[in-house]
C-alpha cells in the first residue's frame, strides 16, 4: 500500500519544509518553555501571579503566535506535496509510475501526518519535561494536558487535510496555498460579511454572529485556545470527510489540467458565483466602513452598495481571467 | 504487446486524438510522426497512463494500464524534458529506481555510464542538456522494461548527442527484446531506426506502415529527357523535383506501364536513387507531413 520508492520520493520534496515545521515546534514549545521560565522566575513574587500563571502554563501550551506559524508552514507542507509538482513535470513523472493514484495520495496523505505528528509530539513533550523538571511544575496541575496536546493536534489534522483537498481540487501550488488560506476563515468570514449586510439593513446581525457551530466550532484557530472545552471531535470528522474527499478528487483528477486555477471543470461555476459574490460582499464592507458612523443611514447604505458594484465587477473580471486560465 | 484500441482523448472540449488503434510488438521500434499538435505526446502521456483516455482502452501485455497500473514495471516513459529528475544525485536517483523498477540493472547502468564518459556521482542538474537527454535514456533502458516511450528524444540536441542516442537506442533494441516507441517530426532519423510508422494527422492516424514492405512500393528515380520531360509521363509519376531536364520521380513497384513510358520517351538519364521516408511522405501525403 505504501511503496518505499513513494516515500523516498516525498521525502526527497519535503524534507526541508518538514524540518522548518519541526524548527517552529521546538521554539513553540521546549525554548519557549525555558525562556517562560525565566521570566516566571522573575514574577513569581509579585501580587497577582497566582491569577497570571495559569493564563501563562495555557498560552505556553497553546503555542502562541508559534501555533500560528506551524499553521502556514503546514499549508506549505501541502503545497510542497501536491500543488508543487503540477507546477513542474513531476507530476507527469509521479503519474507514469507503477503505482496506483490511491497508493500515491496516502503515501503522500500519510507523510504529511507523521511529520506533523512526530514533530508536534516530540517538541510539545520536550516542552512538557522542562516544565516539569523545573520548580514550575506545580502549574501543570491547572491545565488538562491530554487536552492541551489532542486539541493543537485535532486543529492541524484538519487544517491539512483541507490544505490536501484544496491541493487536490486546484492545478498549481499558488492556487493551492491561497485558497487554503482563503478556505480556513471562509464560513466565519462570510458570516461576518452577511452580518455587517443585515445590519445596514436594519436586521439584526447576532441571528448571524450567535451561530456558535460556525463561529466557534468550525473556526479552526480556536482549538489553539486549550483553556476552552471544546469538543475535539470536530475537527477529527472534518478532518476525515475533507480526507476523503481529497482522496476521491485525486484519483478522478484528469492531469491534462494541471497547471490551470481549478482541476475540476465541474467546479467553475460554483467558484464563478463564490468568488465575485464574497469579493463583493467583502469590497462593499470595506468601502462601507470609510463612512463616518454617525453617517445618515442612507448615505451609509448608497456608499455600501457602490462599493458592492465596483467590487463584483472587478471580482468578476478576476474569477474570469482565473477560470479561463 | 502495447495496444491503443479506439482511444480517443478530449481536452477543453476540443478533440486532441480521436479513434486511435495501433500495437506496438515486441522487440520493435515504432515511429509516431506528425506535425507539432498531431497529438503526438498525448498518445504518449496516454500510453504511460499520465492521460485517462475520453474513450477507448490502453493495454500493455493485456493489462490495462489505468486498472493495472502495476503493469508499468513494463513501461518506462522519457518525457523531451528532464526536470523531474534534476534534484537528484546520480546515487540518488539509482536508489529511487531500483524501488520502483524491481528489474533494474545497476551494473549495465554504470556500463552505459562510463561508455559515454559521465561521472558516475554529481547532481544531473549540473549536465548539459544533451547529457540529461541522454541520461535519462541510460535510466530507462537499465530499468530493463519491456517497453520504452520516447517523446522527441533528439530535439533541440546537437548532431553528436543525436547521434550517440540513436545508435544507444538501436544497440538495445538489437541486444534485447525491448520494444521502443518514439514520436518525432524528424523522418530522416526515425527511418534508421524504425520497423514500423504510425502517422498521426488532426489527432487520427492517417497511414501506417512497416518500413520493410514500404520501401518495396515504389522506385524512385532520377531521369532527365533531351527536350525536358514529356507531358504525357507527368500524369503517370510523382515528380518529387525538377531542375533544368532533370527530374526525380517516384514510381510506384508495380507500375510496369510507367516505367516503359519513361523508357519510351528515350531518356537520356535514368538512374535508381536510394529512397527515403521523406519520399514516401511526399509521395503519399503530398508532403503535409515533412517538417524537418
Amino acid at each position: 500500500m505504501f511503496p518505499k520508492a513513494l516515500w523516498m520520493k516525498e521525502w526527497k520534496h519535503t524534507k526541508i519544509i518538514s524540518f522548518a515545521l519541526l524548527v517552529v515546534y521546538i521554539l513553540a514549545y521546549p525554548v519557549a518553555a525555558g525562556l517562560s521560565i525565566d521570566s516566571w522566575k522573575a514574577r513569581q513574587n509579585s501580587l497577582h501571579w497566582s491569577e497570571q500563571s495559569i493564563y501563562e502554563i495555557q498560552s505556553l501550551f497553546s503555542g502562541e503566535l508559534y501555533a500560528v506559524i506551524g499553521v502556514i508552514v503546514i499549508v506549505l507542507l501541502a503545497g510542497f506535496l501536491i500543488g508543487l509538482e503540477k507546477n513542474t513535470k513531476r507530476y507527469d513523472f509521479m503519474m507514469a509510475l507503477p503505482f496506483s493514484r490511491t497508493q500515491m495520495f496516502l503515501t503522500k496523505y500519510f507523510y504529511g501526518l507523521i511529520v506533523i505528528g512526530s514533530t508536534y509530539a516530540i517538541s510539545f513533550l520536550s516542552g512538557y519535561l522542562v516544565i516539569v523538571q523545573s520548580e514550575f511544575s506545580y502549574l501543570l496541575s491547572e491545565i488538562n494536558m491530554l487536552y492541551a496536546f489532542f486539541s493543537p493536534l485535532a486543529m492541524y489534522f484538519v487544517i491539512f487535510s483541507l490544505a490536501m483537498l484544496v491541493g487536490t481540487i486546484t492545478g498549481e501550488v499558488k492556487s493551492q496555498t491561497v485558497l487554503s488560506f482563503i478556505f480556513l476563515i471562509y464560513p466565519q468570514a462570510l458570516f461576518v460579511l452577511i452580518a455587517s449586510m443585515v445590519d445596514l439593513h436594519g436586521g439584526d446581525p447576532g441571528s448571524v454572529y450567535n451561530d456558535n457551530f460556525i463561529m466557534e466550532d468550525m473556526f479552526w484557530f480556536s482549538y489553539l485556545n486549550i483553556g476552552t472545552d471544546q469538543n475535539v471531535l470536530i475537527p477529527l470528522i472534518f478532518g476525515l470527510i475533507f480526507t476523503g474527499l481529497a482522496w476521491f478528487a485525486f484519483i478522478r483528477s484528469s492531469s491534462e489540467y494541471c497547471g490551470e486555477f481549478l482541476m475540476f471543470s465541474q467546479l467553475h461555476p460554483l467558484f464563478a458565483i463564490l468568488i465575485p459574490i464574497s469579493g463583493a460582499l467583502l469590497g462593499s464592507f470595506i468601502v462601507g466602513g470609510v463612512v463616518p458612523y454617525d453617517a445618515g443611514q442612507g448615505l451609509k447604505m448608497m456608499v455600501y452598495w457602490i462599493g458592492f458594484i465596483i467590487a463584483l465587477f472587478f471580482a468578476f473580471k478576476i474569477t474570469k481571467r482565473l477560470l479561463n486560465r | 504487446m502495447i495496444r491503443v484500441s479506439g482511444v480517443s482523448k478530449k481536452i477543453h472540449n476540443k478533440m486532441i486524438l480521436e479513434d486511435i488503434r495501433f500495437s506496438v510488438q515486441k522487440g520493435t521500434v515504432t515511429g509516431v510522426i506528425g506535425r507539432n499538435g498531431a497529438g503526438k505526446t498525448t498518445l504518449l502521456r496516454l500510453i504511460a497512463g499520465i492521460l485517462q483516455p475520453s474513450k477507448g482502452e490502453i493495454t500493455v501485455d493485456d493489462q490495462d494500464v489505468f486498472i493495472q497500473p502495476q503493469i508499468k514495471q513494463q513501461v518506462v516513459f522519457v518525457p523531451d524534458s528532464t526536470d523531474a529528475l534534476k534534484t537528484y544525485t546520480i546515487k540518488e536517483i539509482i536508489r529511487f529506481y531500483q524501488q520502483i523498477y524491481h528489474t533494474f540493472d545497476q551494473d549495465y547502468f554504470y556500463e552505459l555510464l562510463e561508455r559515454f564518459n559521465f561521472h558516475k556521482d554529481g547532481k544531473i542538474k549540473s549536465f548539459s542538456k544533451g547529457q540529461k537527454a541522454l541520461f535519462s535514456l541510460i535510466l530507462a533502458f537499465s530499468t530493463k522494461s519491456q517497453y520504452i516511450l520516447l517523446d522527441e528524444p533528439t530535439d533541440g540536441l546537437d548532431v553528436i548527442v543525436k547521434k550517440q542516442i540513436l545508435q544507444l537506442i538501436a544497440e538495445v533494441v538489437s541486444e534485447r527484446e525491448v520494444s521502443v516507441l518514439i514520436s518525432s517530426h524528424r523522418l530522416d532519423e526515425l527511418e534508421k531506426l524504425a520497423d514500423h510508422i504510425v502517422v498521426l494527422k488532426g489527432g487520427k492516424v492517417d497511414s501506417e506502415f512497416d518500413m520493410e514492405h514500404l520501401k518495396d512500393q515504389y522506385r524512385k528515380l532520377q531521369v532527365a529527357f533531351q527536350d525536358g520531360m514529356p507531358s504525357s509521363l507527368r500524369e503517370h509519376v510523382h515528380i518529387l523535383s525538377e531542375t533544368g531536364r532533370v527530374a526525380v520521380v517516384l514510381v510506384p513497384q508495380d507500375d510496369q506501364d510507367s516505367i516503359d513510358m519513361i523508357h519510351q520517351a528515350n531518356p537520356i538519364l535514368f538512374e535508381d536513387l536510394a529512397l527515403t521516408l521523406e519520399d514516401i511522405f511526399v509521395a503519399k501525403l503530398g508532403g503535409d507531413l515533412y517538417v524537418s
